[in-house]
C-alpha cells in the first residue's frame, strides 16, 4: 500500500519535471524517471536482505565516513561525492546508516538514563557538525531533530528532557522579552505541575533566566553587525532580498496563481520564464501547484497522509530495534516533508531540503526508497525470525 | 517486554496536516486572486507599438510629411540604438537576447526644406513630457510648426503589445493577450502650394536670406510662407547626425530662424501708408495739395533727406505714394506731431501677432512716449524723431507677416481673416472666422489703396517692375536702412486690383532698393499666380 502511494507521488513528480523541461523526454525528466526506477531497484534489492542489528560502530563509522569525504574532496558548497559514473550527496544517503545505528545502541536499553543521553547526544551531534560546515543547514538539522525525537518517543526522565529542552527553547524565546516572560511562566507552572526535585526544578528555572538574560546581551554587545546580518539571514532566507527572499515571493506567487483548478498541466508560467529557479528541486511542490491547483495539491496532501497513515498502521511491536528504527523513518519522512513544503509556502525559512518521493534528485529517491525498504523489511523480519 | 506504539507520532502528524492544507488552503484559494495578478504581471511586458502620424499634404494633395519605417533597439527600457535598418536589427537579434524591438516610423519630408520652417520638425520626446505621463520614451514629438501646433491631431494614438517575459527580462515573443491596435494620426491638409515654395525658391537662389509670404486675402489662406536659408529637416527626423545638426544651430545665416513670421525689421516706405491714413483720419490731408520736393526737409535745425538726391518735384498725394517721396511725409509727419502718431500707432495693432497656426511668430514693436522719455531723457528727443517713424525708419521694427497683413487688410477694405495653413484636419474643414481689422475708415483706405495703384503702373512708380500683364498689381515697396550692411530689400502688393484675392509679401535682405530686387521677384510670383488662376488652379 505504501509503496503503491509513493509511486503515485512519483508518477505527479515525473508529470511536473515534464512539464519543467517544457514537454521533452530526454535531459531531466529522462534521468528522473530512471532515479525512480533505480530507486525502485534498490526498494526490491533491500526488502528481504537481513540486515545485522549488531556492530554499532561499523554503522556509525560508515555515517561518519561518508560525512567527511565530501569535506575533503568536493568544491564548495562541500556537498557532494563524486564517483566515475555517478555522485551522490552523502549527506542525505547518510541517513540509513546513521538511523540503523542508533537503534543498535539504544535496543537493550529500556529507558534513556541520562548517562546515555549524554553519549546519544555526541551521537547526534558530530553529523550534525558534519553537515553544517559543508554547509547544509536544512540537512544538519536533521540530526539533532532525531535525538529530540529519540529523548521525546523513549522512555526518558522528565529531567532529562527537560535538561536538553529548556536550554534551545529559552533561547529562541529570549529573542523577545515579552515572549520570553510567556516562556517563563508557563515553564514554571510546568515544572510545578510534574513534581520534579526542587533541586532540578530551580536549577532549570535559573538556567533558562541565564540564557533569557545573556542571549540579549551576546546579541547586542558581542556580536558584530555583520555577524548579526550573517545569523539573521542564516536562520532566515528570505531576508536576504535578492537571494532566497526572491525564490520564496516568487514560490507564493506560483502557488498561488494555481487558485483552485491550477493553470493545468503544462501552461505553469513561473518556472518556465525562469522565475522558480530550483523549480525541480525546493520549489518543485511550487510548480505543481500552479499547473494542478488547490484541487491537485490536495490530492497530493491526501497521497502522503494516507501514506503517513498506512506507515503508523503498519507499524507493529515485533522488537526494539525494530521499533525505534521505524518510528524514526517516520519521522525522518516529516522532517522533509513539513520542512520542504513548509519553506515553499512561506511557513519556516527556506532550508532546501527536498519533497520526500517528489523532488529531482537520485540521491535523495534513492534514500526514500531505501529507508521504505528497510521500514517494511523491519517490520515483517519477525516472520522468518521466528 | 512489549512497548507501545507512541502516539506522539499521530498527532504530529496531524498537525503538520493541518496546518499545510489551511496554509495552502489561504495561499491558493483567499489570496489566489492576487497571486494570479502577480504572476501575470510578472510575465508581461507592456511594448509599446508606436502610432503612425497623420500625414501633412499641400493644398493639392502633394505630401509635405510622410513617414519611413524604422527600428528602435531597447535594452531593459533605455534606447540601445535608434534608427537603425531592418538587417541591423536581424544582426542585434542574434547576438543579444534581452533586447527588443520596436518599429517605429519616422517623419519624412519629401521636400526636404521647403517650408520647412512652417511644417516644423519631430524629435525625441523630452523627459519633463515624459514624466508627465505623455509620452513614453524615444517617442516622437512636434518640436516646431505644423507638427507642434497640431501634435494632438498628428500624434494619433500608440498601441501596446504584451508580450512574456521571462525572469531576467528576456522577451520569449509570444503575445500574453492580443495586442491593442495604434491608431494612426490625422491627416492635415494645408493651403500651400508647394510648386510655389519650389518656385520661389529657385527665385532667391542669388540672394542669402529673405522672406516671401503669398496669402489669399478673402480667405485668410497662406499659399506660401518661405524663409530663405532653408535646410533640409529630415535630419532631423531619425537618429540625429549630430555634426549637421551643430553646423545648422551654429550657421551665421541662422537657418531656423522663420524670418517670415519671426524676423523683424524697420518696414521702410511701406509704413509711409500708415503715416498717410493717420493724416486722413486727423484731416491733414487734401488729396489735391501739392507739396514742394527739393531732396531735403528742414526742421528746426535738423535737415532730412530724401531717398532722391535731387528731389521729386511738385508731387500730390498720389504722386508722392507712386514715387514714395520722403519730403511729403515729412511734412505730413510734422503736422501730426509725435505724440498723435504715436497714439495712433499704439491702436492700431499692426504689431500684433496675426496667424492662427504659424509657429513662432513674433510681436512686432512699436515705440510710445516712455520708450522715448527712457531712450533719451525728457529733453533728448524732439518732434524730429517722428519723421524717422513715417518713413518706417528708426524704432518701428515689423515682421514681414505683419507688414503683409497690414497691405492685405487695405486692400480687402479693412479687415483680412487671420492668415493660417491649415484647410483640413482629418475630414473636417477647418474654417477660420477671426478677422483682422484695421481701425482706419473705409474711405481714406480706398483711397490709400487707389494710390497704391500707381506704384506700379505710375510712370515713375517704384514698383513698376512688380507689375505683369493680365492682372493689375498694386503694391508698395520699401527699403530699409540697415546699420549692418546693404539695404533690405521689401515689396508688398497684391492682385487684381479691382478684386484683390493675392498678395504677395517678398523681402530680401542685404539686397538693394525695393523696387529693384523685391519688386521683379514679386512681379515673377504674380504671373505664376496668375498662370495659375488662369487654369482655375487657384484660388
Amino acid at each position: 500500500m505504501a509503496l503503491i502511494l509513493v509511486i503515485f507521488a512519483c508518477i505527479l513528480s515525473s508529470l511536473t519535471i515534464f512539464s519543467i523541461s517544457k514537454g521533452k523526454f530526454t535531459g531531466l525528466f529522462q534521468k528522473h524517471i530512471m532515479n525512480i526506477f533505480f530507486a525502485i531497484f534498490i526498494y526490491l534489492l533491500f526488502i528481504r536482505i537481513k540486515i545485522p542489528r549488531r556492530y554499532f560502530l561499523v554503522y556509525y563509522l560508515i555515517t561518519i565516513i561518508l560525512l567527511l569525504i565530501p569535506l575533503f574532496t568536493s568544491p564548495y558548497p562541500k556537498r557532494w561525492i563524486k564517483m566515475p559514473v555517478f555522485s551522490f550527496q552523502p549527506s542525505e544517503i547518510a541517513k540509513v546508516p546513521f538511523l540503523i545505528s542508533l537503534p543498535v545502541f539504544l535496543q537493550n536499553k529500556e529507558n534513556v538514563k541520562f548517562k546515555d543521553s549524554i553519549y546519544l547526544f555526541f551521537l547526534c551531534f558530530l553529523p550534525f557538525l558534519l553537515v553544517l560546515i559543508e554547509p547544509d543547514m536544512g540537512s544538519s538539522i536533521f540530526y539533532i531533530f532525531m535525538f529530540f525525537m529519540i529523548i521525546l518517543v523513549r522512555k526518558t526522565d522528565i529531567n532529562v528532557r527537560l535538561f536538553y529542552i529548556i536550554p534551545p527553547l529559552s533561547l529562541i524565546f529570549s529573542f523577545n522579552y515579552i515572549t520570553f516572560i510567556f516562556f517563563l511562566i508557563i515553564l514554571t507552572v510546568f515544572i510545578i505541575y510534574v513534581k520534579i526535585r526542587r533541586l532540578f526544578a530551580f536549577c532549570f528555572i535559573l538556567i533558562s533566566i541565564f540564557i533569557g538574560l545573556a542571549t540579549p546581551f551576546v546579541w547586542s554587545k558581542v556580536l558584530k553587525d555583520y555577524q548579526r546580518e550573517r545569523i539573521k539571514v542564516f536562520l532566515n532566507p528570505s531576508l536576504d532580498p535578492k537571494g532566497a527572499g526572491w525564490q520564496i515571493s516568487q514560490g507564493l506567487i506560483a502557488i498561488g496563481s494555481g487558485r483552485i483548478t491550477g493553470k493545468g498541466f503544462m501552461k505553469g508560467m513561473q518556472k518556465g520564464l525562469a522565475f522558480l529557479p530550483a523549480a525541480h528541486t525546493d520549489f518543485i511542490f511550487a510548480s505543481f501547484a500552479e499547473e494542478f491547483g488547490f484541487i491537485g495539491s490536495s490530492i497530493l496532501f491526501a497521497i502522503y497522509f494516507l501514506f503517513f497513515w498506512n506507515l503508523i498502521f503498519i507499524l507493529k511491536y515485533t522488537d526494539s530495534f525494530s521499533l525505534i528504527f521505524s518510528v524514526m523513518v517516520i519521522f525522518s519522512y516529516l522532517y522533509s516533508f513539513s520542512l520542504n513544503l513548509g519553506g515553499e509556502m512561506g511557513i519556516i525559512p527556506l532550508t532546501g531540503i527536498p519533497l520526500p518521493f517528489f523532488s529531482y534528485g537520485g540521491t535523495s529517491m534513492v534514500t526514500n526508497f531505501l529507508l521504505l525498504s528497510l521500514f517494511r523489511n523491519f517490520q515483517r523480519s519477525f516472520f522468518y525470525k521466528r | 517486554m512489549e512497548e507501545k506504539i507512541p502516539r506522539v507520532l499521530k498527532y504530529l502528524i496531524y498537525v503538520v496536516f493541518g496546518v499545510m492544507m489551511i496554509r495552502l488552503f489561504y495561499l491558493e484559494i483567499i489570496k489566489g486572486e492576487e497571486y494570479n495578478r502577480k504572476s501575470m504581471r510578472n510575465i508581461v511586458k507592456e511594448i509599446e507599438i508606436p502610432a503612425l502620424r497623420g500625414r501633412i499634404f499641400d493644398r493639392y494633395g502633394k505630401v509635405l510629411a510622410s513617414w519611413r519605417p524604422g527600428y528602435e533597439v531597447f535594452i531593459e527600457d533605455t534606447i540601445l540604438k535608434e534608427d537603425i535598418s531592418i538587417e541591423e536589427v536581424v544582426k542585434l537579434e542574434q547576438s543579444e537576447k534581452k533586447i527588443y524591438i520596436i518599429g517605429r516610423p519616422y517623419r519624412l519630408y519629401p521636400y526636404k526644406g521647403i517650408y520647412s520652417h512652417a511644417i516644423g520638425w519631430t524629435g525625441k520626446a523630452s523627459r519633463e513630457e515624459i514624466l508627465k505621463g505623455f509620452y513614453s520614451l524615444g517617442d516622437r514629438t512636434g518640436k516646431s510648426g505644423l507638427e507642434k501646433i497640431y501634435e494632438g491631431f498628428l500624434r494619433g494614438r500608440d498601441g501596446i503589445s504584451f508580450r512574456m517575459v521571462d525572469a531576467k527580462g528576456n522577451i520569449m515573443g509570444q503575445e500574453v493577450r492580443p495586442a491593442i491596435a495604434p491608431l494612426k494620426g490625422m491627416d492635415i491638409i494645408t493651403s500651400l502650394d508647394v510648386d510655389m515654395g519650389i518656385y520661389i525658391d529657385s527665385l532667391f537662389l542669388p540672394y542669402k536670406k529673405g522672406a516671401c509670404i503669398v496669402i489669399n486675402i478673402k480667405n485668410g489662406e497662406i499659399l506660401s510662407i518661405y524663409s530663405k536659408p532653408v535646410f533640409d529637416i529630415n535630419i532631423l527626423s531619425g537618429k540625429v547626425n549630430e555634426k549637421e545638426w551643430f553646423n545648422i544651430k551654429n550657421d551665421s545665416l541662422n537657418p531656423l530662424l522663420n524670418r517670415a513670421v519671426s524676423g523683424v525689421y524697420p518696414p521702410g516706405s511701406i509704413f509711409k501708408i500708415f503715416t498717410a491714413l493717420t493724416g486722413f483720419e486727423l484731416g491733414i490731408i487734401d488729396t489735391n495739395e501739392i507739396i514742394e520736393c527739393k531732396g531735403k526737409y528742414k526742421l528746426g535745425n535738423r535737415i532730412f533727406k530724401d531717398w532722391k538726391k535731387e528731389g521729386h518735384g511738385k508731387v500730390n498725394f498720389r504722386k508722392a505714394v507712386e514715387v514714395s517721396c520722403d519730403v511729403y511725409f515729412y511734412e505730413i509727419a510734422r503736422r501730426i506731431g509725435l505724440k498723435r502718431f504715436l497714439d495712433k500707432l499704439n491702436v492700431s495693432k499692426i504689431e500684433e501677432e496675426k496667424c492662427f497656426d504659424v509657429f513662432g511668430e513674433k510681436r512686432g514693436y512699436f515705440p510710445d512716449i516712455d520708450f522715448y522719455y527712457k531712450r533719451y531723457g525728457p529733453y533728448g528727443f524732439s518732434e524730429g524723431n517722428v519723421l524717422n517713424l513715417a518713413i518706417g525708419q528708426g524704432e518701428i521694427l515689423l515682421t514681414p507677416i505683419q507688414i503683409a497683413v497690414f497691405i492685405g487688410q487695405i486692400a480687402n477694405n479693412g479687415k483680412m481673416v487671420k492668415p493660417h495653413i491649415v484647410k483640413k484636419i482629418g475630414a473636417d474643414n477647418v474654417e477660420i472666422k477671426d478677422t483682422l481689422i484695421l481701425p482706419f475708415k473705409k474711405k481714406y483706405i480706398e483711397i490709400v489703396k487707389n494710390a497704391l495703384y500707381y506704384v506700379c503702373n505710375g510712370e515713375k512708380g517704384t514698383g513698376r517692375l512688380a507689375a505683369i500683364e493680365g492682372w493689375k498689381v498694386a503694391g508698395k515697396t520699401g527699403t530699409t536702412q540697415n546699420p549692418f550692411g546693404e539695404d533690405h530689400s521689401l515689396f508688398c502688393g497684391f492682385a487684381p486690383f479691382e478684386d484683390p484675392v493675392f498678395l504677395v509679401m517678398v523681402l530680401v535682405e542685404n539686397a538693394g532698393m525695393g523696387g529693384e530686387v523685391a519688386a521683379p521677384l514679386a512681379g515673377k510670383i504674380f504671373n505664376y499666380l496668375y498662370k495659375k488662376w488662369q487654369k482655375n488652379l487657384l484660388p
